[in-house]
């Protein structure tokens, strides 16, 4: 059974068309980049397939649930690190993750489980206000692992933090991805994506113009060796500028 | 059977873990922090005025003088007493029933100036209203005992009826209490639910809610739960500021129920409508007129034309109103608070289903 299985998915909004028909599917265990410019269609992709965003048209299952008719059973199967910080930061992290624990009725061990996966036991009583943006970060997605969860989204979860936080984000989830954990991941650092992803895709005005393995897309666009995946992505998404290269 | 078991304690949890966390963070929260001490500044206001109004004046009587006693006119020169004459007892019993302090109601009988040329000692009968303290009570008696002995030349003995005098419907004491339930259910009510949804939104942990096991209907009514914990513990303040006035308990406990219930519910819908907290204080501002400032006319039916406070019984706020009131009356029959009670319940339920339908409708 596919991890994520989307066939024809569409959202339409006023009128407009967010999401075109794209058609993908996750393994178990994969990191699946999901790439795009700005406005490209991630985001929308994302609720849809976190149940929080009904499809126009097309049928998604993720972890095996339906995400319009499972939606119920779909919820405790993922997990979800938003693009921005959404913490309560007057609580303290044990609390932030002691409050979600109620909620998805997982184990209380779990708190203490997580806030060291992410290393932050030491700080676990301070408030999330006193936060560094690095060390919120880690919080969402030690909220996100609480209640161990098949298939882990990731909006972004890099942006706004420095090398060595960034760094230690992706050695996260690369370590989640070795113990099961489904990842789909969207981000804008290509870098980022060629090092973690085992498949990919990218998303243009809604539609999926490439769907691949980093390498297999670094190939079919040049040499492996010298083309990296921001220069596929480019070349998919950008407008070709004349002689100054892609906007 | 266990499958629904089982549901109904998942819903149990779910709404508890979100209640439970607002209700703590609530304290944190400096806007509802600022609620919370504004309503309570405000109730200590309405309650110490009176008597800072009424400092240093006169010990007040309200008399009924059956029999044209000489007394009265000595009462009327003795710069130590503020005396009010009453035409009847029934009078001098309403008259109680308006005041805010503490006031000696007394009764001269017909025979009252024979009995002084008896030279005996003389026995009257005082009252008090029902919510006077025993302290308070004592000190007007012995002050008024002294005064008529030094007046007349006679040992005077007042015996205090305190259980018969109550408060009247638009008296000052109603109004007050009333009033402050009113304005202090409402501040909570509204504004702290209101602010607890909405700061969800401000900070987008509404989306991380939303995508927990949690639903939007889990989510309202967690959200009520904690507004509504917010107004019992206004109610209780205000009760135990007033304990002493309350008569019948259970028509209060009735009122606070439905009043909260109708702010909680106007509360979420604020909250459920609006996107930034501008909206909400402009909104919440503009709404709380058109509830608060009838319940205050309505009182005033000397000055406002019958016409007008007939329509302004339709405004819940100016049921409940009435409510409160009737709960400090010796008689609380049914009719006198059953309808208005019905009637603001109604009101909740219709706003509830309006905010129920919301949060159908940007569900997805």
């Amino acid at each position: 059974m596919k991890a994520i299985n989307v066939q024809n998915l569409t959202r339409d909004y006023n009128g407009l068309r967010a999401v075109d028909s794209i058609s993908f599917a996750v393994e178990p265990g994969e990191i699946f980049g999901f790439l795009g410019p700005n406005g490209a269609g991630k985001t929308t992709t994302i609720k849809m397939l976190t149940g929080q965003l009904r499809p126009t048209s097309g049928t998604a299952r993720v972890a095996g649930c339906d995400v319009v008719t499972e939606r119920g059973q779909l919820k405790p199967q993922i997990g979800v690190v938003f693009e921005y910080q959404n913490i309560y930061e007057r609580l303290s992290a044990r609390d932030n993750l002691t409050f979600s624990a109620r909620l998805y009725g997982a184990d209380k061990a779990r708190v203490n489980a997580v806030l060291a996966q992410v290393g932050l036991t030491g700080r676990a009583r301070d408030r999330v206000k006193k936060y560094s943006n690095g060390m919120k970060q880690r919080l969402l997605i030690a909220r996100a692992l609480l209640h161990e969860p098949k298939v882990l989204f990731l909006d972004e979860p890099t942006r706004g933090l420095d090398p060595n936080v960034a760094r230690e984000v992706r050695a996260i989830v690369a370590e989640l991805a070795r113990q099961g954990v489904t990842v789909f991941l969207t981000t804008h650092y290509m870098e980022e994506a060629d090092q973690l992803c085992n498949g990919v895709a990218i998303i243009d005005q809604g539609r999926i113009v490439a769907l691949d393995t980093p390498e297999r897309l670094k190939a079919e666009h040049g040499e492996a060796e010298r083309v990296t995946l921001e220069d596929v992505f480019i070349k998919l998404t950008g407008r070709y500028l004349g002689r100054g290269g892609y906007e | 059977m266990s499958t629904t078991t089982s549901k109904i304690s998942d819903n149990l949890r779910i709404v508890w873990a979100i209640a439970a966390k607002d209700i703590v963070d609530a304290i944190k929260n400096k806007a509802i922090l600022s609620t919370i001490l504004s309503a309570l500044f405000l109730m200590v206001l309405y309650k110490v005025m009176p008597f800072l109004s009424d400092a240093g004046s006169p010990p007040r009587l309200a008399l009924y003088d059956a029999g044209s006693s000489s007394l009265v006119a000595r009462l009327e020169s003795d710069a130590q007493i503020d005396l009010r004459e009453m035409p009847s007892r029934k009078s001098m019993e309403e008259y109680l029933g308006y005041e805010n302090t503490v006031v000696l109601g007394l009764v001269l009988p017909a025979d009252f100036d024979q009995a002084l040329a008896s030279n005996e000692q003389i026995e009257l009968d005082g009252y008090v209203e029902h919510w006077a303290s025993d302290a308070a009570t004592g000190e007007i008696q012995s002050f008024f005992e002294e005064q008529l002995t030094k007046l007349t030349g006679t040992a005077v003995r007042i015996n205090i009826e305190s259980d018969t005098v109550f408060t009247q419907l638009n008296g000052g004491q109603s109004f007050i209490f009333s009033l402050g339930m009113i304005v202090l259910l409402s501040m909570f009510g509204l504004s702290i639910t209101a602010n607890l949804i909405l700061e969800e939104k401000h900070t987008k942990t509404l989306d991380a809610l939303l995508i927990s096991p949690a639903s939007g209907g889990q989510l309202v009514i967690a959200k009520a739960l904690a507004g509504l914990f917010y107004c019992l513990v206004a109610a209780a303040l205000i009760l135990a500021f007033n304990a002493a006035l309350v008569v019948h308990w259970g028509v209060v406990v009735l009122g606070v129920i439905c009043a909260s219930m109708f702010t909680v519910a106007l509360g979420l819908l604020l909250g459920s409508i609006f996107e930034v907290k501008q909206q909400l204080t402009l909104w919440g501002f503009i709404l709380f007129q058109p509830l608060l400032l009838p319940v205050f006319f309505s009182m005033m039916d000397d000055l406002v034309p019958q016409s007008v406070i007939a329509v302004m019984r339709w405004i819940p706020t100016v049921a409940l109103g009435r409510v409160f009131r009737v709960a400090l009356l010796d008689r609380a029959p049914w009719a006198q608070f059953g309808p208005q009670l019905l009637y603001v319940a109604g009101w909740a339920v219709l706003v509830l289903a309006v905010v129920a339908w919301i949060v159908r409708r940007s569900d997805r």
